[in-house]
């Protein structure tokens, strides 16, 4: 090394230094400790609140199950019903708020209260759904608003539905609701085009029993 | 040099690189640098994901295991290798990572105290009713799990299982979807039908030499033999070794001695016995006043089997009067079978003896002393088993001998020579094996089409049949796949040509009575001499008309007036013309419960298609690269 100083010099340089950073150098410190804490803490505080979710969900598929069986009892519907509001107001943002809305709206068609299942089904929507939740939603809405009559508002929102994964099953609500419509040869037309579709995935014998029977003679 | 890095090292560039290296080691530790260096050879990444080359080979030996416990004995080792095993196994994993990450990504969680619940909670780590860890842990051992990488597929699979009844158990039907079904699955048609027959047709064809000639050469590429093999073999059966074996009057008596040792005489007491069951409608000093009172009976004369048949509360011997069969020691609760014991005379009662039945009154019906059987009784039997072990232990050791010769010699020959064995030819037999049930077995077809047979013409090694045969193969012939001649196959191909003209003229027919019956004629005329068969409201599920009619029926139009037709080639080559008069809706009505269950059954149907496309949806976005 070029300059060797003495041991005070080098010593005394040291304090030097400390006095013109230490203080900089402690609020930094303590700074980063402080972040890095509260980092954690909310980290920790964010997955309890998950887990916690996670168990309320639980619970509510086992009510769910409870209430939709054959000795469907009153006690595990109302429990159903509160658990989904629970998830629904406490962890709006949550994917199991957005189950809890699904489930939801299935209890409500089970009660013939349409109405309600389409307002659950609203929320899923402006709840950031995930893109096959944001299918599967439509096409239960389409199918609702069918059974209530809207069978022209149900194919429109059906319109424009596009997903290679769920082709089959657009289609095939297509064809159930231009059957409502009692045109015959459009629900025909989608029929096929599920069938055709769906021709990698599982059998669907529902389906061809559907389009089997709009027939036409082949003269 | 010392110097120049020192100076440059003071520059702001070289504080900030070092100070990033310093805050990247901090952070993320060595690995951040060993894992840019070192190349991936996972089997599989799925968005990035490694799916682990242990994780595999676990998944595919549990395969592997559930596929030989389902095969059993049986078991068709092509079916076990790993290759094809793998493919399905590294499938379920990459769909098993996607879905795991979706629930990742939603921010879904599973809890430690539901792991734990759930593991507790398993009927299989439970003893006695309550969670066992030993079991737990030694059932974690066997399946080639530690308790940690269990939870971890724990958590797993109920994060997907969250996922998957959000979807299934959303879906609904709406009531007037299952209206459509029902209507659907109840509708009745009306129809009659004739069938052209075959025969008469396929009697007027006539096919020329030039036309089969045609055909052959047409179908030449198709009409080859399979591969086949003839083998030598030499066959070693432990049976066919017994009559070399002699057995001395010696070691005969010797094994009788050694019987007779481990033969303990035991006493046999045949006993019938009156219960007096103490219970919640008798309590002990009733139940024993009862007992004293049928004794006092019984003494007085009466029939004992009569009496437990009308009084006895133990049903089971009550029926037989009582009778409890001729039992040894060890069979009944000790207060029993002391009372029993303590009776001498055949034909004695017992006092009422209380037991935690209740008071039994015990009759002794006879005392049979069991005899150690004769040797002239015996020799049969162990002339036999003597003879077996000594035939065994000839096998174990020619066994031996045989893979030993048979390796090292280039043909069987020698082997044959040695072991006094003769050989045999096999049939011809191809790669799906041969009638007799060494060339039918999977390990002799490996053997006979495995290189070393096949290809290096040496004798194959030792293959054990079962626990006492085994065979040494070696190649006869090979007979490489060929074209038949046309004598070979004349008659096949001229019996397929007249099928499929008379299923062209048969349709042709078909379709000129179609178009007749379209244009007003009726079906009886067009029927002439056929049988007429007419059928009202069948089913979708109605058995007894031909499979072909019933399934065309179902597909025809509706009729809008008149009637609808339609022609069906059937199995045998007939055809079947028919004619659909009606469709109705039997009875549609359903009652609360009907309507519920059948609304479940679709709701659960479509559930499980909105998943299946929710898994499409997710593996068609995922990166999923396979080595």
């Amino acid at each position: 090394m070029a300059d060797l100083r003495s041991e005070e010099e080098q010593v005394q340089a040291l304090k030097d230094w400390w006095k013109e950073n230490g203080k900089s150098l402690l609020i930094g410190i303590v700074f980063a400790v402080l972040i890095v804490a509260a980092w954690k803490a909310w980290q920790q505080r964010s997955q309890q609140q998950a887990e916690y979710a996670s168990a309320l969900y639980q619970n509510l598929l086992e009510a769910v199950v409870g209430s939709v069986s054959d000795q469907a009892d009153e006690a595990s519907l109302s429990t159903a019903r509160h658990l989904g509001e629970q998830l629904k107001t406490e962890f709006e943002g949550s994917a199991y708020a957005r189950m809890a809305a699904l489930l939801m709206a299935r209890l409500a068609v089970e009660r013939n209260e349409l109405d309600v299942a389409l307002a659950e089904l609203d929320w899923v929507q402006t709840h950031e759904p995930t893109a096959a939740q944001a299918v599967v939603v439509k096409l239960r809405k389409a199918r609702i608003l069918a059974a209530q009559g809207n069978v022209e508002q149900g194919l429109q929102l059906l319109d424009g539905l596009a997903n290679a994964a769920f082709q089959a099953r657009i289609d095939e609500v297509r064809g159930d609701l231009y059957l409502q419509q009692g045109d015959r040869d459009n629900a025909r037309k989608a029929y096929q085009t599920a069938l055709a579709a769906g021709s990698s995935g599982a059998a669907n014998p529902l389906l061809s029993v559907k389009l089997n029977d709009l027939a036409v003679e082949d003269k | 040099m010392l110097q120049s890095i020192r100076d440059n090292s003071q520059s702001i560039v070289a504080k900030v690189i070092v100070g990033l290296i310093v805050v990247t080691f901090a952070l993320f530790g060595v690995e951040s640098l060993v894992s840019l260096t070192g190349g991936s050879n996972a089997p599989a990444t799925v968005n990035g994901e490694e799916i682990g080359e242990r994780e595999l080979l676990q998944g595919v030996e549990l395969q592997r295991r559930q596929l030989l416990a389902q095969m059993g004995e049986n078991a068709d080792p092509s079916l076990l290798e790993d290759d094809a095993i793998r493919e399905g196994v590294l499938d379920g994993l990459i769909e098993q990572a996607v879905l795991v990450q979706s629930a990742q990504n939603q921010d879904m969680r599973i809890s430690d105290q539901l792991i734990d619940q759930l593991i507790v909670g398993t009927p299989d780590f439970q003893l006695d009713g309550k969670f066992d860890r030993q079991q737990f842990e030694a059932l974690l051992r066997n399946a080639g799990l530690t308790p940690l990488t269990y939870r971890a597929l724990l958590r797993k699979e109920k994060l997907i299982e969250q996922e998957r009844l959000g979807y299934m158990m959303s879906a609904f039907t709406l009531p007037g979807e299952a209206q459509q079904v029902v209507e659907l699955d109840r509708q009745t048609r009306d129809l009659s039908y004739f069938v052209l027959p075959a025969e008469p047709v396929k009697a007027t064809i006539e096919i020329s030499d030039e036309e089969l000639a045609a055909e052959y050469d047409k179908r030449r590429g198709s009409l080859m033999t399979d591969e086949q093999v003839v083998v030598d073999y030499l066959l070693l059966e432990r049976e066919s070794l017994e009559s070399e074996v002699s057995v001395t009057d010696d070691e005969l008596q010797t094994q009788y001695q050694t019987l007779l040792e481990n033969f303990s005489a035991e006493e046999q007491r045949h006993a019938a016995h009156i219960l007096v069951e103490v219970g919640d409608q008798r309590d002990d000093a009733a139940a024993k006043a009862r007992a004293e009172e049928l004794l006092a009976r019984l003494q007085a004369g009466e029939d004992f089997a009569t009496l437990a048949q009308a009084e006895s509360d133990d049903i089971g011997s009550a029926e037989a009067g009582g009778d409890l069969g001729v039992n040894g020691k060890g069979v009944f609760v000790p207060e029993f079978e002391e009372a029993l014991y303590a009776l001498t005379d055949t034909g004695s009662l017992s006092e009422p003896v209380r037991t935690d039945f209740g008071y039994h009154i015990i009759k002794l019906i006879d005392v049979k002393q069991l005899q150690a059987p004769s040797f002239a009784e015996t020799e049969e039997r162990l002339r036999a088993e003597l003879v077996r072990e000594k035939s065994e232990a000839i096998y174990v050791e020619q066994r031996e001998r045989l893979a030993d010769i048979s390796f090292s010699s280039a043909d069987l020959a020698e082997p044959a020579e040695v072991l006094g064995l003769t050989i045999q030819q096999s049939a011809p037999f191809g790669r799906n094996g041969g009638a007799d049930s060494i060339t039918a077995n999977p390990k002799v077809i490996k053997a006979a089409f495995g290189d070393e047979v096949l290809k290096d013409r040496v004798n194959s090694v030792l293959i054990d049949l079962d626990n006492s045969r085994a065979v040494v193969l070696h190649l006869k012939e090979h007979r490489q796949p060929r074209t038949r001649t046309l004598d070979e196959v004349a008659e096949q191909l001229r019996a397929e040509l007249v099928e499929s003209r008379a299923r062209e003229q048969l349709k042709a027919m078909a379709q000129e009575k179609l178009a007749a019956l379209r244009a007003g004629a009726t079906m009886a005329e067009q029927a002439g001499e056929l049988e007429l068969v007419s059928r009202e409201g069948v089913q979708r599920a109605t058995r007894d008309l031909p499979l072909e009619v019933r399934t065309e029926l179902f597909r025809m139009a509706q009729p809008e007036n008149g009637a609808s037709y339609a022609s069906v080639p059937m199995f045998d080559g007939s055809y079947a013309v028919i004619a659909l008069e009606q469709v109705a809706v039997a009875d549609s009505e359903l009652s609360d419960d009907e309507r519920r269950s059948i609304q479940r059954v679709l709701a659960s149907g479509r559930g499980q298609a909105d998943y299946r496309a929710m898994l499409e949806q997710l593996k068609s976005e995922a990166e999923i690269e396979r080595l």
